[in-house]
Order: structure tokens, then C-alpha cells, then sequence
């Protein structure tokens, strides 16, 4: 291919660019947007590990057993971490302390931590303390741990169900310059 | 030869003070200043030793307009398949102190690098095992050692870790290095910051998943080589045009569209998708070990189902093909499914909801879905 051709096959595809570009912007709030970049070149944060730290009463971590049909996935991978607690009787708590590492060389924070449901009902109710590590460096190489506790509140009458799944959704992000 | 050596001794150097103790010691301003300045030195180094090395390249203008070509190609397909895949926050900062950060973070190391490997092509043009070394030790510079171990936590994992860093990350320093040779330190420079630079300037970019993302890594730097050494090769050969068409890419072009079809047709990108069975629930209808294609069904179609039919649906975390045993309604009035394995002596312990209806089963490939149960077995 001679090379003006060539040089007018490169401003055809600018100009198709260009447009993707318009689009974008325009289209941008109809844009699915799934979450945040898990890991790419020189980003990568990652829960480490999660373990049943402290508990009161009867209540007991229930571990994963490997390969049961419970989630046919482990317990910990890198953007997820699982537990499941067994809460007997009311005033029955587990806590799970959660540690995230910056396998990066990118230093991050936790923008945000959002739980799931928002409303925290009785009877099972979580509390965490992620939102303590808001805005803090996570260095590359660190790790930061933040737990949180499942509670069995007291309630007179008995729950219909005592299963109740909780998400926490950690949004890390590059530290500020 | 002994300025070589020292060229692989001191990125071999490199390497292991990097790896083993400083990205240990969290120094402050490692990425802006402490690491830049030691690829600083080890270019000042280079640039002295390799003063007198030249390189001839041919017809560079129209190599690096087909280079562009070959980018800016991939860049429109890589955004477009945001519209499939879904998009992804980058985890980026984006104002214009972070982007000129992370530019000089990013860029820098890529500019250093890429003149360390010039020079190291500079000094042996001929030999292909120089070739070799350079694209090996530039993969080792550049694979991330603090995750590298838990990458293989799992059969699964360390399968997913080769798949889409490993293998893309060996290919694409090949073809860096082979740029190198070609065209000197511009064209890997500029192959790699148009990877780097829309993630650094785009608030998203495409959500690809890790199969994706290997098939991709992959085919960018072959449909690389395949245009680019078919330009040099005209150019610097002199062939004629009947022994040029050997080299041809429009040759490729089958190959390439076949490989993304295949790609999307197992990712589920179109209506039909296979699905490789795993268990022996379903025998005689269809083996382990065989595939079924399932059409996806819409909203609609999932609550006209009938009994006989073979759908798969989703049952907690994993997917199960059986056949609807039964169609009946939940307490709400909502439509659900009984379902059963053929070879199942009673029904699946849950009905299934229409919602839970991925697809239903069109034809059975006896035996291609080995490879998936084999790899399942070892996971």
C-alpha cells in the first residue's frame, strides 16, 4: 500500500475514533459500567485473607468445606472473601477480620465501602470497620485489615428466618498524588 | 560480546534488588524518582557503551504507518467490545496532577526500557538466541513477583494467570523485541503506551473477562507481526510481488476471523453457546465428556418451556442441564420448572424458576467437551 494511501487509511480510522469519542461522551450515562478495574498492569489490590477472629456466646464460624455444593468457589479469592456464621441464640456474635493487600507498586485507598442491604434489620445484623480505612494509604506492598461482626440482637419475638446474606462492596482506588 | 553481558548483567541486577528487597522496603517516591533513576543510570550506561552501535532501518515511515494502522485498529475493537462485555472503572485518578504522575510513572519506565532493549539489539543484531534472552528477560521485568506466587493458589487460578498474563505478556515482548529490530525503540515505545495510555486517561474502559483478555493479548501482538514483517520483508527484501504474497496478511485474515468467532462463539457472545457436560446425569440423551449447544432464550420464551425440553439454568453458583420433568406454578402463580437428570432416579431437590432458565439444549457434539472435564477434574 503506498504510503498516502496509508496516511488516508490512518484519518479514516482517527475519524472512526473521533466518533467513538463523541459517542462515548454523549452515551456515557447509558454506558453499563460493571465495577472497578480488578487488576491491570501495575493496580492490583487483593483480599489477602479472611478468618473468624472473636465471637460471644454460642456462635461459631461455619467453615467452607472444599468442593461442597454450598458455592462451589473458595472461600477467599482475590476480590471476594465468603464466611458464613452460625448465631444460635440472640446476643450470639462472630467477627471476621478481613485483610486487604496492595500487590501493586500503585499506592491506593478505600474510597468507599458499601454494604448490602443498606438497611441493617434485626434480627442478624452486620457491622464493620472499613469505613475507618477511608481515604487511607494503602502503600504497595501494605496490607490493611478491617473486620466484620455478625450479631444475633436480642429480639423478643422469634424470627421467621435466622439466614440473612450480607454484601460489602470495597471501591479502591489510586491514592491522591 | 562483554558490553552484552553487561548489559544482561546489570537488568539481571536489576531484577533481583527490585524484586527481593526494594519493592520490599516501601521507599518513599519509588515509583516517581527511585526506580526512574536507576533505569536512568542503567540507560546512561548503555547510551555510553552503545554509542558506536548502529542500526539501519528501511522504509521506517511506511513500517510505522502500518504500526498505527494495527493500533489504531485494535483500539476501535477494544472500546467496541466495551458494548458487549459491559465497562470497568479504572482505579486511576484523573486529575491532572495523577495522569501527569502516573504518565511519567508509566511512560518513563516504558521509554527506559525500551531504549535498553534497543541497545541491547544494537549490539547483536544477527544472533537469534540475543533475541531470545532480551524478549526473556523483558517478560521477567516485567511480570509482578508480589502476586506472582498467589497466582497459583489453585489449579484454576494459576490456569487463568497463564492464560491471560503469562502467555499475552510472552507474546507481546516478543513482538516489542522484533519491533526493536525492525524499527528501532520508537515502535515498541509506541505499541506500548497506546496499551497503557487509555487506562490512565479514560475514566473506564472495557470489562472484559480473563478469557477475553487472553484471546486478545494474544491476537494483538500476532496480527502485529503478521502485517509488519510483511512490510519489512517486501521492503527489505526486494521480492517480487508473487513471493511476497506468501507473506501476505490477507492470507491471515481467515485464521484471525476464525479464531474470533470460535473465541465468541465459547464466551457466549451470540445466541448459541456450547457447554461442555461434566457430569453423566443426563446419559443416554448426552454423555460426559460431550458438548451441547444451548440457545439463549428471551424473557418470553423462558416461561414457554414444555415438558420434555432440555434446558440449563443456573443452581446457586453452577449451571445444570436437565430436562423439565414437570411445569408447574409457585404459590405467587409465577411459572417453575421440575426438572430431572435422565439418568437420575428422581427429581432435582429445587424447582427451578424461569428467571433461574439460561437456555434450552438445540444438539449434542459427542466428546469435544473432554478437554473442559479434564480440566474441571484437575481443578
Amino acid at each position: 500500500m503506498k504510503i498516502k494511501k496509508k496516511n488516508a487509511l490512518i484519518g479514516g480510522l482517527l475519524a472512526i475514533v473521533f466518533v467513538m469519542a463523541i459517542g462515548y461522551a454523549a452515551f456515557a450515562q447509558q454506558l453499563t459500567i460493571n465495577g472497578n478495574a480488578k487488576i491491570t498492569s501495575k493496580w492490583d489490590v487483593q483480599i489477602e485473607s479472611i478468618a473468624a477472629t472473636g465471637k460471644t456466646g454460642t456462635g461459631a464460624d461455619v467453615p467452607y468445606a472444599a468442593g461442597t455444593a454450598e458455592d462451589g468457589t473458595q472461600k477467599v479469592s482475590a476480590t471476594q472473601a465468603q464466611f458464613k456464621a452460625d448465631l444460635k441464640s440472640p446476643g450470639d456474635s462472630v467477627t471476621y477480620t478481613v485483610t486487604v493487600k496492595n500487590y501493586g507498586s500503585i499506592a491506593a485507598q478505600l474510597n468507599t465501602a458499601t454494604p448490602t442491604p443498606q438497611e441493617n434489620d434485626a434480627p442478624i445484623t452486620y457491622t464493620t470497620t472499613a469505613n475507618d480505612l477511608l481515604n487511607q494509604e494503602l502503600s504497595a506492598g501494605a496490607t490493611q485489615t478491617f473486620t466484620v461482626t455478625a450479631t444475633y440482637d436480642d429480639v423478643t419475638a422469634q424470627p421467621e428466618t435466622t439466614e440473612k446474606s450480607y454484601t460489602l462492596t470495597l471501591d479502591y482506588g489510586q491514592f491522591g498524588v | 560480546m562483554a558490553k552484552l553481558l553487561l548489559f544482561y548483567g546489570l537488568l539481571i541486577g536489576y531484577l533481583l534488588t527490585d524484586v527481593l528487597f526494594l519493592t520490599q522496603m516501601e521507599i518513599p517516591f519509588y515509583n516517581e524518582i527511585v526506580n526512574p533513576a536507576i533505569w536512568v543510570v542503567m540507560c546512561g550506561i548503555a547510551f555510553w557503551l552503545g554509542k558506536n552501535d548502529s542500526q539501519r532501518i528501511t522504509e521506517k515511515n511506511d513500517k510505522f504507518q502500518s504500526l498505527l494502522i494495527v493500533l489504531i485498529i485494535y483500539i476501535i475493537c477494544y472500546f467496541a467490545l466495551g458494548l458487549v462485555f459491559g465497562f470497568q472503572k479504572t482505579p486511576y485518578s484523573k486529575d491532572l496532577l495523577s495522569i501527569l504522575s502516573n504518565l511519567w510513572i508509566f511512560g518513563g519506565i516504558i521509554v527506559f526500557q525500551e531504549f535498553m532493549r534497543n541497545a541491547m539489539i544494537r549490539a547483536d543484531k544477527k544472533s537469534f538466541l540475543n533475541f531470545s534472552l532480551i524478549t526473556v528477560i523483558f517478560i521477567l521485568l516485567n511480570i509482578n513477583f508480589n502476586s506472582f506466587l498467589d497466582s497459583f493458589d489453585t489449579f484454576k487460578d494459576g490456569f487463568i494467570y497463564i492464560s491471560s498474563i503469562i502467555i499475552p505478556l510472552v507474546v507481546t515482548q516478543a513482538i516489542l523485541t522484533y519491533l526493536s529490530y525492525i524499527g528501532g525503540m520508537k515502535f515498541p515505545i509506541v505499541y506500548r503506551l497506546v496499551l497503557i495510555i487509555p487506562e490512565l486517561l479514560i475514566p473506564i474502559i472495557p470489562d472484559l473477562d480473563w478469557f477475553a483478555t487472553a484471546i486478545i493479548g494474544v491476537i494483538l501482538p500476532v496480527a502485529t507481526f503478521v502485517y509488519l514483517n510483511y512490510v519489512h520483508i517486501r521492503k527489505t527484501e526486494r521480492l517480487s510481488k508473487r513471493a511476497s504474497k506468501k507473506f501476505s496478511p490477507v492470507i491471515y485474515i481467515p485464521v484471525f476471523a476464525f479464531i474470533v468467532l470460535a473465541a465468541g462463539f465459547v464466551m457466549g457472545l451470540f445466541k448459541y453457546q456450547p457447554i461442555a457436560v461434566l457430569s453423566g446425569s443426563m446419559s443416554p440423551t448426552f454423555n460426559r465428556g460431550d458438548a451441547v449447544v444451548v440457545r439463549k432464550l428471551d424473557a418470553g420464551e423462558k416461561k414457554r418451556l414444555e415438558r420434555g425440553d432440555i434446558i440449563q439454568f443456573q443452581s446457586g453458583a453452577r449451571y445444570v442441564i436437565h430436562r423439565i420433568e414437570e411445569v408447574s406454578n409457585d404459590e405467587y402463580g409465577n411459572i417453575e420448572y421440575i426438572t430431572k437428570g435422565d439418568h437420575n432416579n428422581t427429581t432435582d431437590s429445587k424447582p427451578v424458576s424461569a428467571d433461574e432458565v439460561i437456555g434450552k439444549a438445540s444438539f449434542v457434539i459427542p466428546f469435544i467437551g473432554y478437554p473442559s472435564v479434564w480440566l474441571s477434574g484437575a481443578i
